[in-house]
């Protein structure tokens, strides 16, 4: 229903978790050939199956980012906390919207169904655009166009006399479709095309006691408070450890990992999935892992015993 | 006034030569011509298999998505843009099987568009393998000694979930099946028209075997009544009622209509951005403006 609206023209997003996610998974798979903007929330629990349905975990980060059939350009972003998940779900409908893929914010339980105490959110985003083309300046309208951006120009039915026609099936640039396999190839690096763009909008980790540190805990979203806090407290103890948190995944941002450091995983998860992610990318030597996998969300304590137990 | 070349696609048509379906997409332009709808002015939505792909052979606007989720993507689509005339076009297979749950909520839903399967109770795109309507004991390419599964009884369901208005035709006669489809476009809530299409392929039966049972409703028939409807919807075998089965026009909800008037009476996409204060507005409800001042 959320990729229909979107076709119809207006913003869509749909929650869920893992169970529903992943039944759903082959709508995401549509949203990306027939470039349908999406934001879908996925509330991650410990799973497989139905898990702890009423506990958190981080299990799903290589899941999300290589959800759906086939190969496509997505966005995951994992909002650190309740102000960053505001700012991160603006953003994510904004470059759903640019590039005409879909977005998935990887939030958790503990995220989810945690009570903060914030300060007021300051809309200061300044642009909201569906990214639409002018029916005006189009003679022939090609839903698919292929362009040097990949991105092609974006209509929703009824807007104009201009008919919007989208397949799931490989398609022409009217959106027809096709078995003309040399258009095949051509379309597939479209829709991947957008991916290498995208990715230079990706915002890179944030940085804690950074320059400074022998010692760097690498985690990502909701953990972002527990690391941060237990950084200022190992530190205190005499260490120098620092900190470098994603909360925006895929495509990874352009960084650059210093040699001299040592790299320890923090995540809620028992196999480490952004040391794998990093690793395939960067090459990224991982020193030691600190993960949870019991259902409960990583706290200061438990991240500053672990550290302890690695570096002793 | 709009003449049916309008509606002439460029698209390859990829159906057998003879194909019933051929009847059903001459009968569908006829009833968009009598209805005056433009191309642009229309939607189809579809799923797989080869009912799905006539949206390619209609020049309009179109969707043509997963296999079994069609009507999900309509739902949302009429929701939207209520000023689009929203049609499904499916398969036996593609709605009664692989659809089988969409199926069945959007009676309970009620959107107002109209659903249209094209029911030659076998599946024809993967070359004849059983479908939820073939009958038992029919003998099929995979099924070779004969269904050993009771056919589904979409009419029944339907009238039974309460869909508003139910009606079966058949793709060889185009103007009686015109006019259901004119009827069913026309009808305020969901129109959901089964349309009987033999397969030349891979079907049971030959055409003939149909049009010897096939007979129209009479017109003293009663298609407001459950009971006699329902008798109507299970009928099949030596003869086969084609017609308005069911009509239903007491008012009832339509899904989309409460939220459009609560929020806006028209199309969603006029709605654009909320302005600034609005959301500010909006914000504040959270109670975060109260701790600001406080500090």
């Amino acid at each position: 229903m959320a990729i229909g609206a979107s076709y119809a023209g207006v913003r869509a997003m749909t929650a869920t978790s893992g169970g529903g996610f992943a039944l759903m998974v082959e709508g995401i798979s549509l949203a990306g050939m027939t470039e349908t903007p999406l934001v879908i929330v996925l509330g991650q629990r410990p799973a497989p199956a139905t898990g702890l349905p009423t506990r958190t975990e981080q299990g799903d980060l290589l899941f999300a980012i290589n959800a759906g059939h086939g190969e496509f350009s997505k966005l995951v972003f994992a909002p650190a906390d309740p102000r960053d998940a505001f700012h991160k779900i603006i953003r994510a409908f904004n470059l759903a919207d640019k590039y005409q893929s879909t977005a998935i914010i990887l939030t958790d339980q503990f995220l989810a169904d945690s009570y903060f105490t914030v300060e007021q959110f300051e809309l200061d985003e300044r642009e909201n655009r569906l990214y639409l083309a002018s029916p005006e300046s189009i003679t022939d309208y090609k839903r698919y166009q292929l362009t040097e951006t990949g991105i092609s120009p974006r209509l929703y039915p009824g807007q104009s006399a201009h008919l919007v026609c989208c397949d799931s099936d490989e398609h022409d640039e009217y959106g027809h479709i096709t078995e003309d396999l040399k258009l095949r190839s051509r379309m597939v690096e479209k829709r991947l095309k957008k991916f290498e763009l995208l990715r230079s909008e990706i915002l890179p980790p944030e940085e804690k006691e950074f320059t400074e540190a022998k010692d760097v805990l690498m985690s990502w979203g909701s953990s972002r408070n527990a690391v941060f806090e237990a950084v200022d407290k190992l530190n205190g103890k005499g260490n120098k450890v620092g900190a470098l948190h994603f909360t925006e995944l895929w495509p990874l941002p352009v960084y650059q990992f210093p040699s001299e450091k040592q790299y320890y995983l923090v995540e809620s998860n028992a196999t480490g999935q952004l040391g794998r992610l990093l690793q395939s990318a960067f090459g990224l030597h991982v020193e030691g892992r600190i993960t949870r996998y019991d259902g409960l969300p990583l706290d200061c304590a438990y991240i500053m015993e672990g550290f302890e137990r690695w570096s002793r | 006034m709009v003449a049916i070349e309008e509606y002439q696609s460029d698209a390859e048509n990829q159906w057998c030569p003879g194909c019933p379906n051929f009847g059903i997409l001459s009968a569908l332009k006829n009833a968009l011509v009598k209805l005056a709808k433009k191309p642009e002015e229309i939607c189809l939505v579809s799923g797989i298999g080869q009912a799905a792909k006539l949206p390619h052979y209609l020049r309009c606007n179109f969707f043509n998505g997963l296999h079994g989720r069609a009507l999900p993507v309509a739902t949302a689509i009429r929701v939207v843009n209520p000023e689009l005339t929203t049609i499904v076009v499916t398969g036996d297979g593609d709605c009664y099987g692989e659809g089988g749950n969409h199926f069945m909520h959007t009676f309970r839903r009620n959107p107002d568009m109209t659903l249209i399967v094209h029911n030659n109770q076998i599946y024809g795109l993967t070359k004849g393998q059983a479908s939820p309507t073939t009958e038992l004991g029919d003998r099929t390419r995979l099924q070779f000694e004969g269904v050993k599964l009771a056919p589904l009884q979409p009419l029944a369901l339907a009238i039974l979930q309460g869909c508003p208005f139910v009606a079966r035709g058949f793709a060889g006669d185009i103007p009686h099946l015109s006019d259901l489809f004119v009827e069913a476009i026309r009808f305020k809530g969901f129109s959901y028209v089964d349309v009987i299409q033999p397969c030349i392929s891979w079907g049971t039966h030959p055409v003939s075997w149909y049009r010897e049972r096939i007979y129209k409703l009479p017109p003293d028939y009663n298609p407001h009544q459950v009971d006699g409807a329902l008798k109507k919807a299970i009928e099949w075998g030596d003869r086969i009622p084609i017609g308005i089965l069911y009509h239903d026009d007491t008012p009832r909800h339509v899904f989309g209509d409460y939220f459009r008037a609560q929020i806006h009476d028209g199309t969603l996409t006029e709605l654009g951005f909320p302005p600034r204060d609005a959301l500010d507005e909006l914000l504040e409800g959270f109670g975060a403006s109260k701790l600001k001042n406080k500090r």
